[in-house]
């Protein structure tokens, strides 16, 4: 491979990569703008995602499509009783209550999927082989249609909040929770939505990456920094910049990852992103529903 | 018919007892002013109806319908609307969504023509964000809001705070037009005596979280009780309570 092959490899690498994390991002942004919560289990849902996507795959002998479907609905039912008996008795409390209580959650999450998955790493074959040509390099079909998947979530979440009912209400109530209450916009309703919401595209980001990261019950520990870094990056509650951070966020890994190896790159792109918050300390798209 | 009674109501923030025993019942389709001192507990009133205090006692009824222990979209759903000092309006929503909220959230929202009709002033900004609007116009937003509500009872908060004098007299116009042509009733805190004077049927005076006193306009100004409760007389006391 030539020098430029290596580049434009790495960079769609990077922007694969970039659109799953904004799939995860995307979640922990509406949580956080909605409920200001931090949840610091966040991660452990994309693990789910991924770790449920293998054990349909592998173990039960569901076809790859069908499992990406199953998993992320069956992170979205836990997060919707989670909400029941967590979320909804930390809301409106302080930060730091949140904060211990999802901490509290990813170590159950994590440790259940040890006890009842194992812990090695489980692997699934891609249910596109071959590659495209592409910018003049070989790239993998799956990979792709992983992106473009992506892609399609991001922008049916966007049309969601745009022009939908609910949408409407989960833009509203960020700006003033009382206020939305007052109106009559059914609260509780709302957060269950939200969540849910968080732990689908949360589950189908991991449940994408399956084929190419594989599945591990330590890798939610891994994604946690990049997520809760881009979604600050972003502006707090800022939907558009977090997808935008996100996706920079991939690309400018992608290209550090042609000089060094890919835990020193993605340490380094986090070095490169944390500045801004010195220059804009809310973001850099400012904070926002 | 009273459209909404309060018996016994107590209120507190943490440890501090704010309500001490609110007994108070408004009348349907008419104006009825809370008046009284700063830190008397108005606007910890309307929350405390409005179910948006941490900790409450008593007994709050819209129409006979007991409001206890509902959370406070469900109180609106029910019927009863709550203009907030705090919270005007959804700033990032354009002024078209912010009516759009009510209309999606409640069973049988009033059409944006009817609403328009009575508050044409929003009607060439209802695609600019609500929050750069001026305090006037985002009163007369939140207004629409609460009319698209279709609610029987108003709650407002200090709906002229902030906004210019002219601008005062059309949200004292919508007030009574709500209230005499649509039979919304309301119970409004307002310190402009001047208007309270001008739309309220009834008055009634809150101090140290209890009702201590009321009438109509006529009556408090004539048995004094309006100088001996707030410190002023009618007669030029607009903006001073």
């Amino acid at each position: 491979m030539m020098d430029f092959d290596v580049v434009a490899f790495q960079l769609l690498n990077g922007l694969v990569w970039g659109l799953l994390l904004a799939l995860i991002a995307l979640g922990l942004c509406l949580i956080y703008g909605l409920m200001h919560i931090s949840n610091l289990a966040h991660g452990s849902l994309f693990m789910l995602g991924a770790v449920l996507t293998a054990y349909a795959c592998n173990t039960l002998g569901l076809p790859f499509w069908g499992a990406a479907l199953i998993a992320p609905l069956v992170v979205a039912a836990l997060m919707l009783l989670l909400d029941r008996v967590l979320f909804t008795h930390v809301l409106g409390r302080e930060i730091a209550v949140s904060i211990l209580a999802t901490a509290g959650l990813l170590l159950v999450i994590d440790n259940l999927v040890l006890a009842f998955f194992g812990g090695e790493p489980a692997s699934v074959d891609a249910p596109l082989d071959g590659a495209v040509e592409l910018f003049g390099i070989t790239y993998p079909s799956y990979r792709l249609a992983a992106a473009g998947l992506a892609i399609l979530v991001l922008l049916a979440v966007g049309l969601f909040l745009r022009f939908t009912k609910y949408g409407l209400f989960m833009r509203a109530v960020p700006q003033a929770r009382a206020l939305a209450a007052a109106t009559g916009v059914p609260i509780a309703r709302v957060n269950a939505l939200t969540i849910a919401l968080g732990g689908l595209t949360a589950g189908l980001a991991g449940a994408l990456a399956t084929p190419i990261t594989g599945a591990h019950f330590q890798m939610g520990l891994a994604i946690l920094a990049p997520s809760f870094i881009v979604v600050v990056v972003g502006g707090l509650g800022n939907l558009g910049g977090t997808v935008a951070v996100a996706i920079i966020y991939g690309l400018l890994r992608g290209l550090l990852s042609v000089a060094m190896t890919p835990t020193a790159a993605e340490a380094t792109t986090l070095l490169c992103l944390l500045p801004v918050l010195y220059f804009r300390p809310r973001g850099l798209f400012g904070g926002g529903a | 018919m009273d459209a909404l009674t309060i018996e016994k109501l107590h209120g507190w923030y943490g440890k501090s007892h704010i309500l001490q025993g609110v007994d108070l019942a408004v009348p349907a389709g008419q104006v009825t002013g809370l008046l009284g001192r700063n830190g008397a507990g108005k606007t910890t009133l309307l929350k405390a109806v409005m179910g948006q205090l941490p900790r409450i006692e008593g007994k709050v009824a819209l129409y006979g319908q007991s409001l206890d222990g509902r959370p406070a979209d469900a109180r609106a759903r029910a019927g009863i609307a709550y203009m907030s000092q705090e919270h005007r309006v959804f700033p990032e929503l354009s002024v078209a969504e912010n009516i759009k909220v009510a209309a999606a959230a409640v069973p049988d929202p009033r059409p944006l023509d009817e609403v328009l009709a009575l508050i044409g002033e929003i009607r060439d900004h209802l695609r600019r964000p609500a929050g750069r609007l001026s305090g006037g116009q985002q009163q007369l937003v939140a207004l629409a809001r609460c009319m698209t509500m279709n609610v029987r009872m108003l709650m407002m908060d200090e709906p002229t705070e902030g906004v210019m004098p002219q601008m005062v007299d059309r949200i004292g116009e919508i007030i009574r037009a709500l209230a005499h042509e649509r039979g919304v009733s309301v119970l409004l805190v307002e310190q402009n005596l001047g208007l309270s004077f001008s739309v309220c049927t009834d008055l009634c005076f809150l101090e140290k979280g209890r009702i201590v006193g009321g009438g109509t306009p006529a009556t408090v100004s004539a048995d004094g009780s309006l100088e001996r409760i707030l410190g002023v007389r009618m007669r030029g006391a607009k903006n001073a309570a």
